[in-house]
């Protein structure tokens, strides 16, 4: 990548209100960090505490997601079976709202089933979306799961407007899933 | 019944289960990389307790700032087990603190209590 290319990502990224974004391997480490920036700049910009808790529960679901489900794994320690997921995080604010993108690969043979999820899930209302939430963690069937689901509903919740998604690029074996939300 | 104390990190709470006393506390946030890992262990000692305790007081003060939606499923498991000792002659109460501009954690307290019928439950404000 040229200088001119970062100067051209950098601006278009300002320009449309991106406040950070990370593309690369995952880790509960860069979790960690990645929530320090931006409960900084929450601080930072006096957000109201309630839309704060929000938008950091979202970013915690979304990076969570990329972790657990990004198809993209490298293994950096075979003994503790410690793996780190690739994805990208996004956060920004246009106009009054902030919004969060995460994006990973997934395989396209789950693409229908995500879909089907996700567009019952954005259409709830809020009471539906809570009654669903009690089922589903009512039927999980054991604490070793990674809680599939549960996370969009989660998102749905905390957001204050219906979140977006789509899948992009996909081939036979894999596409690029990502989900918009809105606090 | 050996005391489990573990010490608060970023994502993951303040553990003070002391058996002896029948004192549970958990307090701080909870979003490890691992549910089970990090629930997993506690989870089987409280078990034994649940099994082998009867007509006591157990007294839990729970005070999470925030949790993920994967705790909540141990939470809830937790709370189960306080509710089955409370249903084998034990005078269980829970305390469920929140901050006082904490919806949301007000809420999911509202929540849990909904599913809790013999353990005595305060939603208490900070």
């Amino acid at each position: 990548m040229e200088i001119d290319d970062l100067c051209k990502l950098k601006r278009l990224s300002s320009d449309n209100g991106v406040i950070f974004f990370y593309q690369g391997y995952f880790s509960q480490k860069i979790l960690l960090g990645l929530g320090d920036a931006l409960k900084a700049k929450m601080t930072r910009d006096d957000v109201e505490s309630t839309k704060s808790k929000k938008l950091f529960s979202i970013f915690v679901e979304q990076v969570q997601n990329i972790i657990r489900y990004s198809t993209d794994k490298i293994e950096v320690d075979r003994d503790l079976q410690k793996e780190m997921s690739s994805g990208i995080m996004l956060v920004g604010k246009e106009e009054e709202r902030f919004f969060t993108v995460c994006g990973n690969i997934i395989e396209t043979k789950d693409v229908a089933r995500i879909s089907e999820n996700l567009e019952e899930i954005r259409n709830l209302e809020k009471d539906e979306l809570k009654k669903l939430y009690k089922e589903k963690i009512r039927s999980e069937s054991d604490e070793h799961s990674k809680g599939a689901g549960i996370g969009f509903i989660e998102i749905a919740r905390k957001s204050s407007a219906p979140f977006d998604y789509g899948f992009k690029d996909g081939d036979d074996c894999e596409s690029f899933f990502f989900l918009k939300a809105y606090v | 019944m050996e005391r489990i104390f573990i010490e608060k990190t970023e994502s993951t709470p303040l553990v003070d289960f002391d058996f002896e006393k029948g004192v549970f506390l958990l307090k701080g946030e909870s979003y490890p990389e691992n549910v089970s890992s990090f629930y997993g262990e506690i989870f089987e000692k409280l078990e034994v307790f649940v099994r082998e305790s009867e007509d006591r007081d157990i007294s839990v003060e729970i005070e999470l700032i925030y949790f993920n939606s994967s705790s909540v499923k141990a939470i809830m498991n937790f709370l189960d087990m306080m509710e089955e000792l409370a249903n084998n002659g034990n005078k269980v109460t829970i305390n469920w603190l929140y901050e006082a501009d904490d919806e949301t954690i007000m809420e999911f307290g509202e929540e849990f209590s909904e599913d809790l019928e013999s353990v005595e439950f305060h939603l208490k404000e900070i």
